[in-house]
């Protein structure tokens, strides 16, 4: 027997929701709950459930969530969220430097334009093609090209004093 | 060696795997003979692997994902209850709205009948014996039969009624009757 619309979207859901969790996260920061960019998102896919392919929904669920993420963005008013993301704090393990670093990105990361950050979180964490991330961002190669290579070279320019700091702390000096 | 900002996007499209077979082989043969760019390579690569590091820390744990997707089943389950009995009532409110529309346009339709048919109706009901002119009242009712023994007179009384009818029409809506054409 066929699985019905609702079966097909909720396992589409369970199956996505990790890594779309994580690219909403990377896009509105603190700006917003990635947990709430994502239901929107679903949600305003269910509404119109009989029109997609549920069994192939990876790249539609990726979209809407992205212009979902990139839509609130552009609200004026934003309410920052509590910084609460798993994985922050449930390592005590972790090397302070690298927890120290890794904090440093992030704020790096969130200080880049919106769209930068996008074009990044999808190209190197989604290993999405410049094509496909042209055609999430509805922007062209190109353009997709320039936010990546300036995004990187802010990024870098950011963290370059960080990175100084840090190198001479492991030397002792 | 200076590096230049096309050498960065170079080594940039190679890690995201966006060089084609011969720009590839071109940048390997460039890494293997100029030191300077492998060590900027090896830069921009440990740099990559931070921010997927840093992103891979955004994903939820096991619990608050199925805490997630609990909460997205329960909301696209309500909004299914919810939409179901809307979709229902919108039917059956289109469903009274065309009846009441319908039955607009036929009652609309029955009030220009009878105001066509304030003329008399000429009948042919038996073709040997006799013939009938209905008479109706504006709202289509017949208020009157009148027999005739051929067509000719009941078309000759048909006549002489409407002329009649029409000549009352006019009294009624105040037009001008010409009643003499002696200047």
């Amino acid at each position: 027997m066929p699985e019905s619309t609702e079966a097909l979207f909720e396992q589409a859901v369970s199956l996505h929701s990790r890594r779309l969790l994580a690219i909403a996260g990377a896009i509105v920061g603190n700006r917003a709950s990635a947990e709430d960019v994502v239901q929107q998102a679903v949600m305003n896919l269910f509404q119109h459930r009989e029109r997609y392919d549920w069994r192939q929904a990876g790249g539609l669920l990726r979209r809407s969530v992205v212009n979902e993420a990139l839509r609130l963005l552009r609200q004026p008013r934003m309410t920052m969220v509590a910084d609460d993301h798993p994985g922050r704090g449930e390592s005590p393990g972790r090397d302070m430097l690298d927890a120290e670093m890794i904090a440093k990105v992030r704020k790096a990361i969130d200080e880049l334009p919106e769209h930068f950050r996008a074009a990044l979180v999808l190209c190197e964490y989604e290993s999405m093609s410049y094509d496909q991330i042209a055609e999430v961002l509805r922007a062209t190669i190109p353009q997709v090209k320039t936010w990546l290579h300036r995004g990187r070279r802010q990024l870098a320019e950011k963290l370059k004093e960080f990175a100084d700091v840090t190198e001479d702390r492991r030397r002792g000096k | 060696m200076l590096l230049v900002d096309e050498d960065l996007e170079l080594l940039e499209a190679h890690l995201d795997g966006a060089l084609n077979a011969g720009e590839a082989a071109a940048l390997r043969d460039r890494l293997s003979r100029e030191a300077e760019l492998a060590a900027v390579l090896e830069n921009l690569r440990t740099d990559r692997a931070m921010r997927q590091k840093v992103w891979a820390l955004l994903e939820p744990t096991d619990a608050k994902l199925e805490q997630f997707v609990g909460r997205v089943s329960r909301a696209s389950t309500r909004r299914s209850w919810l939409i179901r009995p809307l979709r229902i009532a919108a039917a059956v409110a289109a469903c009274v709205v065309l009846s009441f529309f319908a039955g607009w346009q036929f009652r609309g339709k029955q009030v220009a009948h009878a105001l066509r048919t304030a003329q008399p109706i000429l009948a042919n009901v038996d073709p040997v014996v006799h013939y009938q002119v209905a008479l109706t009242d504006e709202n289509g009712q017949i208020t009157a039969v009148q027999d005739f023994n051929s067509l000719e007179k009941a078309r000759e009384f048909t006549q002489d009624l409407s002329l009649w009818q029409d000549r009352q029409r006019q009294m009624r809506d105040g037009a001008a009757v010409v009643v003499a054409d002696r200047f």
